[in-house]
């Protein structure tokens, strides 16, 4: 236990002692609120001009949904460097020579990450549905708000977890950022549904809201949540097996 | 005290380090020479646990590395010294090493002043010269006071000041009673810091033995005699029972120089002295302790072309 307490301060601190995290986390706000304001002023002057055929009226929570698409990044970049920007340096040997346990390492890595995407992400889906109904104006509709605060938050907190294993995986950040955009944002956009359901990317669109998910929120939930723990448990075995 | 029992590394067809035994005794500086690519920095990798060995095992204090419940406070440990965060001052760095042993930050401003980097211990360490870094790396290698100490090629591209702060500070720990293991690919820098030799070359284990026993197992070391009219003295050197040979170091007009080898360099100047030889030059010859370890590492150099 005691180990553990170490190795989890120890990189609280260093999460805290690097400029990358400031920007990436300065990036998620920004970006938040910026496209939701963007998306959710768009649908409503659509629907003033008579452009749109998705009805006149949007969840508040929609325009932020959307937005996470992109906000997201400044979280999975905070997550994946703790890993892949040890890796880059060298300064993994330094870490994994001060606690040898490679399973410990990585679920402190997790932990101190989680604790900085969580509240944050509570705090941008609220501010997100917040930003949308505003920007939404009259053709806002109040419906499953409580639903889609809970959902944006957990999307963002899977999606860093989820890159933190992979980046334990792959090692590098550019291999890293390629197969997270790959997976959460090109496949689901490159296959109809079907067989790929059950895959990171359309679990994550079905959690955060999209129209025809394949199953209920839920369950995207538990979908994705499997994904990010099976790349955190494919992460420990790599680290476990691989020389650093 | 390190422990290696018949430690190997594969790499697929090559092998890197191949069944290397070997004890490391603390209370003294054990130099880990070999040329480049003889395996070096796998072993230590493999003693910190980093690299899994193909075959054997690595213990430190009699325990494997990944058993050790305060590694830190056995162990200090500087392989890379820019293996760091770019943009972490010196001091967080250590804070955040510290905190994984619950070392106090207390502690981190002493190593930091043992090493000299007070006045820099705010600066991002990427603003490092290679010198302050290497201070950094050992800073860290002291956090949990460790018995046993490992440094891989330590003085690698410092300058004059720095080698000779290094040396002495090596020194010093083991003169403290721990166990200093240090690496490098320079026969000279491991004369002058060592007080015993691991010679090791394409993985194989090569000599192990005190630094004396080695400089005796040497090619007599020879005096370097240059004048104007030396004949009478090389006969007479050679009647003593010296072996005295001809250089090429000729003063213009005059004899060539000559090597002389089996008689000390207080025997050649009486013996010059009572001849009433004049000499220009009487010194020690280049000390040939550099060959001697060509000579050892000769069959296993990796690359060839080492000269």
């Amino acid at each position: 236990m005691t180990a553990l307490r170490g190795t989890l301060a120890s990189e609280w601190i260093k999460l805290w002692t690097v400029r990358s995290t400031w920007w990436s986390l300065g990036a998620a706000v920004v970006l938040m609120g910026a496209c939701t304001a963007i998306m959710g002023a768009d649908f409503a002057s659509d629907v003033e001009n008579g452009q749109t055929n998705d009805g006149t009226t949007m969840r508040i929570g929609e325009p932020a949904a959307n937005a996470a698409l992109i906000a997201q990044f400044g979280l999975i970049a905070v997550a994946m460097l703790t890993v892949t920007g040890e890796f880059a340096t060298g300064a993994m040997r330094g870490t994994l020579a001060a606690d040898p346990r490679r399973g410990r390492v990585l679920f402190a890595k997790t932990a101190a990450v989680t604790a900085v995407v969580l509240p944050l992400a509570l705090v941008l889906a609220m501010a997100g549905v917040a930003i949308g109904d505003a920007s939404l104006g009259t053709y806002g509709e109040q419906r499953a708000v409580a639903a889609d605060i809970a959902c944006i938050t957990a999307y963002f907190a899977l999606a860093a977890v989820f890159t933190l294993g992979l980046g334990a995986l792959l090692r590098s950040s550019v291999a890293t950022l390629s197969t997270v955009i790959a997976v959460l944002l090109a496949m689901p956009m490159m296959f109809s549904t079907g067989w790929s359901d059950v895959l990171p990317g359309r679990a994550g669109l079905s959690l955060l809201g999209w129209p025809d998910p394949p199953y209920s929120r839920p369950v995207a939930f538990a979908v994705l949540a499997a994904w990010a723990l099976a790349a955190q448990l494919a992460g420990w075995a790599a680290l476990r097996r691989r020389d650093v | 005290m390190i422990t290696l029992e018949c430690l190997t590394k594969r790499y697929g067809a090559t092998t890197a380090v191949d069944s290397l035994d070997l004890v490391v005794r603390p209370g003294r500086v054990t130099g880990f020479l070999g040329p480049n690519g003889a395996g070096k920095s796998t072993t230590m990798r493999m003693v910190l646990g980093l690299d899994h060995p193909t075959s054997g095992r690595a213990l430190v204090g009699g325990r494997a590395y990944c058993e050790l419940r305060h590694p830190l406070r056995e162990v200090g440990a500087l392989l890379d010294a820019k293996a760091l965060h770019p943009g972490r001052s010196a001091r967080n760095h250590l804070r955040a090493l510290a905190r994984t042993h619950d070392i106090p930050v207390r502690r981190v401003d002493e190593v930091l002043g043992k090493v000299g980097l007070t006045d820099v211990a705010r600066r991002r360490a990427g603003t490092f010269s290679l010198g302050m870094g290497q201070r950094l790396g050992i800073a860290a290698a002291l956090l949990g006071d460790p018995a046993i100490l490992i440094f891989d090629e330590p003085v690698n591209g410092l300058d004059p000041d720095g080698v000779l702060w290094v040396r002495g500070f090596i020194r010093s720990l083991a003169a403290e009673g721990r166990t200093v293991f240090v690496s490098s690919h320079l026969m000279s820098e491991m004369q002058l810091t060592a007080d015993h030799l691991v010679v090791i070359g394409r993985g194989r284990l090569i000599a192990d033995a005190p630094l004396t026993e080695v400089l005796a197992g040497a090619p007599a070391a020879a005096v370097l005699v240059r004048g104007p009219e030396l004949a009478p003295l090389a006969d007479e050197l050679t009647r003593l029972g010296a072996a005295v040979r001809p250089t090429d170091a000729a003063v213009p007009g005059g004899d060539p120089g000559l090597s002389v080898s089996g008689l000390g360099i207080e025997d050649v100047g009486r013996t010059a002295h009572r001849l009433g030889v004049l000499l220009y030059e009487l010194s020690p010859a280049p000390a040939s302790l550099e060959e001697a370890y060509m000579e050892l590492t000769a069959d296993a150099v990796q690359f060839g072309g080492a000269a």
